[in-house]
């Protein structure tokens, strides 16, 4: 209640001190936010600043507030884009910029790891002599004086050795020796050394590929982190490269090859050619090892081709089985004699022209075929062009321009036409199959995806073709190559080789055979060919097909057939028709 | 009551400091863990892609082939070793002894 000041004398009035105006919220004042009813202001004036700060205030605490709110959905609350588990993102720099290589069963056949590769900077070495006196002692066959004179160079950089082994490397740290420095290089290292060394190639310094499959997949190895399965089997192309080395060294031959192949997918399980190298070191390899004589290799393998003359004779209804030629007397044509090697001199059945590989009857029955026909079948057989290997190293075959009388005649003996083994190797497989061609291929195949392939022959033709070739082995030149249990069929080859001036010479030839098993059912073709053999004691003298290059096989087949799940059959019983055996087969790794 | 309730929302925002420092740390030493895990999972991963290649080496055929011949009396399969199970002969019935013996116990 106030007093007003001007009452005088109404009553005794007590001297107060005037109290201050007091300041109170009314009804109809505007509401100034919350700050207000919560703390009821006791005397301060309101500042129209308050206002913002207010606002600022709340702005902020809004902010922070929707910084918390997310902060607890980022942290308790998963994401839907997050992944479910960290991936285990190997460290940059470890991995390889190369793929693996690997056989049909996993092994391991190139790979590339790193190693360190040891250069020097000459301005920070302080002693040169001295530093090439010890690294001389880590790495032997550097010279000792010219790596001085490197050291003492006036320059920033020099190579000392590259790629060198952990162990070296150690050494070489251990040293201490300043101004050495050591890189990380990738190398390329082929465990199985040169067991498949034509297949797999090499590479050159700066890791690309630049020999077999390692430059024919050179982009898809440097883009791929998935390895490369090939269709080869280490441990069969072992037992080849066994058994091959071994005639070889036994006939003191100039060197062979032999190829194996699934006869129902075209896929190569093994490819050998000697002498070879090995890839970890192939600028030490001499030329005659790099030549890969399966493929690139072009020779005139000689009576191994009867096998296609009566193939494209019976397939062409030319002769039958029971049909024959009169092979008492050589054949003339023009003027060339064509005799027969230790002939029987008297009438030949078909059959029996293919079990004792007698020239005159296939010649006359090339004869009868017609060189057209013959053209036409093998070019249908694939002999007239390039395999379709997944090499770059691949020998084109040579044949006649013009395909005269005496061309046809020849060749019906397999002269006059040169191919590759593997050529050979892929028609035989087609023989055997039931007349279909297909294309050669180093990597493995699903064997539901296998192409169609092109049929080359009639169903019929094919048995009966595997029906000759199993008398060739049973009754015929091939007797070496009988197995035991596993029902074998082929053809031996026997050609002289032409020295440089297209003589035939009669001491070097080229002894082959090429086999398929078993034989009611094939599974593989095989050839082996062993270049310039010598007869020795054993062979009586002899160095033919039947005698150098059907026992390799008939090895080859007694050792690969269990690795690759071919049952024998005992003798006197019938084979076993769908009577599984328990094989466990053991996978390297 | 001013003063008591300015102490407390500063002792709440040193607080949050604290935490948030205190996170920051840890996340950090999480971060060194995990380069230094990541790290060694590589030189692992390089160890075990040599070893690989070595063991491959060591596995070649040529070399076992030889280890067999100087310390193995094994020789290549023949032909006659190898049946298939309808060959093998039946296994011939075991026939209870209980069915032929009578025993008394006789007492």
């Amino acid at each position: 209640m106030s007093r007003r000041l001007g009452d005088a004398g109404s009553e005794p009035q007590l001297d107060l001190p005037e109290p201050a105006p007091r300041t109170r919220p009314g009804p109809r004042r505007p509401p100034m936010l919350g700050l207000d009813r919560r703390k009821p202001d006791p005397g301060h004036t309101r500042l129209p600043g308050n206002t913002r700060l207010m606002v600022t205030a709340t702005l902020f605490a809004a902010a922070f507030l929707a910084i918390g709110a997310r902060l607890t959905f980022v942290s308790l609350v998963q994401g839907e884009d997050e992944p479910r588990l960290a991936n285990a993102r190997q460290a940059s720099g470890t991995e390889a910029s190369r793929a693996d290589i690997l056989d049909r069963n996993g092994e391991l056949l190139a790979t590339t790891i790193w190693s360190a590769s040891l250069y020097a900077n000459p301005k920070l070495v302080i002693d040169p002599a001295d530093a090439a006196e010890r690294l001389s002692r880590v790495l032997p066959d550097l010279d000792r004086d010219r790596l001085a004179a490197q050291l003492a160079a006036d320059r920033s950089f020099v190579w000392i050795r590259r790629k060198l082994t952990p162990r070296q490397q150690y050494e070489i740290n251990r040293l201490g020796v300043p101004g050495l420095e050591f890189i990380r290089e990738q190398r390329r290292v082929y465990p199985h050394a040169g067991l498949a060394a034509h297949v797999l190639g090499y590479t050159n310094v700066d890791n690309r590929g630049i020999a077999g499959i390692e430059n024919s997949f050179d982009d898809i190895l440097r883009g791929y982190p998935e390895p490369l399965r090939l269709s080869l089997d280490i441990r069969v192309q072992h037992v080849v490269h066994d058994e091959l080395a071994a005639a070889i060294a036994d006939f003191r031959a100039l060197g062979g090859c032999a190829v194996v192949l699934d006869v129902d997918s075209g896929e190569i399980i093994a490819l050998v050619s000697l002498p070879d190298f090995d890839p970890n070191a192939p600028a030490v390899a001499e030329a005659r090892t790099r030549f890969n004589r399966a493929t690139l290799g072009i020779y005139e393998l000689g009576s191994i081709f009867k096998l296609f003359t009566v193939a494209m004779a019976l397939d062409s209804g030319t002769v039958g089985l029971d049909d024959g030629y009169d092979a008492t007397r050589p054949l003339r044509i023009a003027r060339f004699t064509i005799n027969d090697f230790h002939g029987k001199s008297r009438w030949l059945t078909v059959p029996e022209i293919l079990m004792f590989s007698s020239n005159i009857g296939a010649a006359k029955m090339a004869r009868d075929v017609g060189g057209s026909l013959q053209r036409a079948y093998l070019d249908r057989l694939g002999m007239l062009r390039r395999a379709s290997i997944e090499l770059p190293e691949v020998g084109a075959p040579m044949f006649p321009v013009r395909w005269r009388e005496i061309n046809t005649v020849t060749i019906g003996y397999g002269h006059g036409i040169a191919v590759s083994p593997l050529h050979v190797a892929l028609a035989a497989a087609a023989l055997v199959n039931g007349g279909i061609l297909y294309p050669p291929t180093l990597l493995e195949q699903d064997r539901l995806a296998v192409g169609p392939g092109e049929r080359v022959l009639k169903a019929e033709t094919s048995d009966q073709m595997r029906n000759l070739m199993r008398l060739v082995v049973e009754r015929g030149t091939g007797r070496k190559a009988r197995v035991a249990g596993y029902r074998v069929g082929g053809k031996t080859g026997t050609a002289e080789k032409p020295d440089a001036t297209g003589r035939y010479q009669s001491d070097a030839r080229l002894s082959s055979f090429v086999a398929a098993f078993p034989i009611d059912r094939p599974r593989y073709a095989l050839i082996v060919m062993v270049d310039e053999p010598k007869g020795n004691k054993e062979s009586y003298g002899y160095a033919t097909g039947g005698w150098v290059a059907a026992p390799v096989v008939a090895r080859i087949i007694t050792r690969m057939a269990p690795l690759v799940g071919i049952l024998p059959v005992q003798p006197g019983r019938p084979a076993p028709k769908g009577d599984p055996l328990i094989t466990a087969q053991l996978r390297g790794g | 009551m001013t003063g008591r309730l300015t102490l407390m929302w500063l002792g709440l925002a040193t607080a949050a400091v604290m935490g948030l420092f205190a996170l920051k740390f840890e996340v950090h030493s999480l971060e060194a863990e995990l380069a230094a895990l990541n790290l060694s999972i590589g030189s692992d991963v390089e160890a075990i892609h040599v070893l690989q290649a070595e063991w491959s080496f060591l596995n070649r055929p040529t070399r076992l082939q030889r280890g067999v011949e100087q310390y193995l009396d094994l020789r290549p399969v023949q032909a006659n070793q190898v049946v298939g199970i309808g060959q093998l002969p039946a296994r011939p019935e075991v026939v209870a002894p209980a069915k032929f013996l009578r025993i008394r116990i006789v007492e």
